[in-house]
């Protein structure tokens, strides 16, 4: 590498440095009380970004352990991160299973009740979005929820009351 | 500068020398030196000889002995006659010269045969001039092996190799200039009174790579290693405060 070269990298590299590259999704995730007399159980989350998400195949990774439900409604607090530009267009899957165990390797917990998300788009380079999500109570075992949000539902990039968080041209407040 | 009686000396004596010797005609010498200068056996050189003898002897009496010592330098290498040899060597120490009139006498005793009055008087001059010859001894002179220029008065000298090397020199300021590859060179001014004896302790250093630190390319490179370590490591730490930090420990990345 020729001096100049080198030069020209440290600059970029400076330069690079005062921009964020990565977005952040804030994700409220509101859970339904355990139910009585039912074993502990722990709400078990995974997320996965694709252009085209599957929920019908076993996610590997990227998971967090489960938090146990309480005997009242919980919230949950998560950040989901995209460092690589290329991510951020995609779609998020967020699927949240109910598991006997925290790990979810537990007798029965491949049919463990599921609640599953399918998030349009969530990230904005350099910017902070934020989703709440309700689960209201558990799902049914073996028949997991579905619920689809579109883009103009991540909020983000604005302030004051919004119906959602797109302009009138349909484009995020992020992209502006 | 010499006395009148010196002057005198010069003339009075050397013309008796000369006359002693049968010289005035035009003979040539008898005794005659291996090295001596060369000889003019012609009558013609030696009219010339004598010509210029008187004319050394005029110059001698007006204090010129400048023009006196060529004369009478001219006038022996003409006849090889002791008697100029002997006005050269009164010239000289007229003139100051002393290690030359030592050397000038010490020929004349040693090459020519002349009267024992002369001989006596010129071996009196001889250890007179010699105690009058200062001496610059140097310590610490590298050996004879080693490239070395010496330098005295601005004329080169020879190195004849004996440690430590004793330079004769006549009283009077001198100068001294020891030269050596990859050295630097060393130099003594002073000076010398009669039959003086000064040592000097020649140091010579050794010469600096030549290169100043801005012109090694080492530093440069370190340099430049340093700089672009620490611009990346910057560039690091800047480009991590600038990302986002998520809000909740529970964190996942895709």
């Amino acid at each position: 590498m020729s001096r100049r070269s080198a030069w020209c990298l440290a600059w970029v590299a400076l330069g690079a440095a005062g921009c964020a590259q990565n977005a952040v999704l804030e994700v409220e995730l509101s859970m339904p009380a355990n139910p009585a007399g039912d074993p502990l159980r722990f709400a078990y989350v995974q997320a996965q970004s694709s252009d085209t998400v599957s929920f019908d195949e076993t996610w590997a990774g990227r998971d967090l352990l489960g938090v146990p439900l309480g005997s009242e409604p919980t919230t949950d607090a998560l950040s989901l991160v995209a460092d690589d530009a290329a991510v951020m267009p995609r779609a998020i899957g967020l699927r949240v299973r109910f598991c006997v165990t925290e790990d979810c390797t537990g007798l029965g917990d491949d049919r463990a009740p599921e609640a599953r998300f399918r998030i349009e788009r969530g990230f904005y380079q350099g910017r902070f979005t934020r989703l709440e999500l309700v689960i209201d109570a558990l799902p049914v075992p073996g028949t997991p929820t579905r619920r689809d949000l579109g883009r103009c539902e991540v909020e983000g990039c604005t302030v004051g009351s919004t119906r959602d968080f797109c302009t009138a041209s349909g484009a995020h407040f992020c992209e502006e | 500068m010499a006395s009148r009686h010196e002057r005198r000396a010069v003339r009075c004596v050397a013309v008796a020398l000369w006359l002693s010797l049968g010289l005035a005609g035009a003979a040539p010498l008898e005794a005659q030196a291996p090295t001596a200068p060369s000889r003019a056996t012609s009558e013609a050189a030696v009219t010339e000889a004598r010509l210029l003898f008187q004319a050394g002897n005029a110059a001698a009496d007006a204090a010129q002995f400048a023009d006196a010592l060529v004369h009478f330098t001219r006038a022996f290498e003409l006849s090889g006659n002791p008697a100029a040899l002997y006005n050269v060597a009164r010239t000289l120490r007229a003139l100051g010269r002393h290690l030359e009139a030592r050397d000038a006498f010490d020929r004349l005793l040693t090459e020519h045969v002349v009267s024992e009055a002369t001989r006596a008087e010129a071996t009196a001059l001889r250890q007179e001039e010699a105690r009058r010859i200062s001496t610059l001894t140097l310590l610490d002179l590298p050996g004879p092996g080693v490239d070395l220029a010496l330098r005295v008065d601005g004329t080169g000298r020879p190195d004849p190799g004996g440690r430590p090397l004793v330079l004769e020199l006549d009283p009077g300021a001198h100068g001294l200039l020891v030269q050596r590859e990859h050295f630097r060179p060393f130099t003594w001014d002073g000076v010398l009174g009669e039959g003086q004896r000064e040592a000097v302790r020649v140091q010579l250093e050794p010469e600096p790579t030549g290169r100043t630190l801005a012109e090694e390319p080492l530093v440069w490179i370190v340099t430049g290693v340093v700089l672009l370590a620490g611009g990346a490591v910057a560039g690091g730490l800047l480009w991590e405060d600038a990302q986002l930090n998520p809000g909740s420990t529970r964190v996942i990345r895709l």
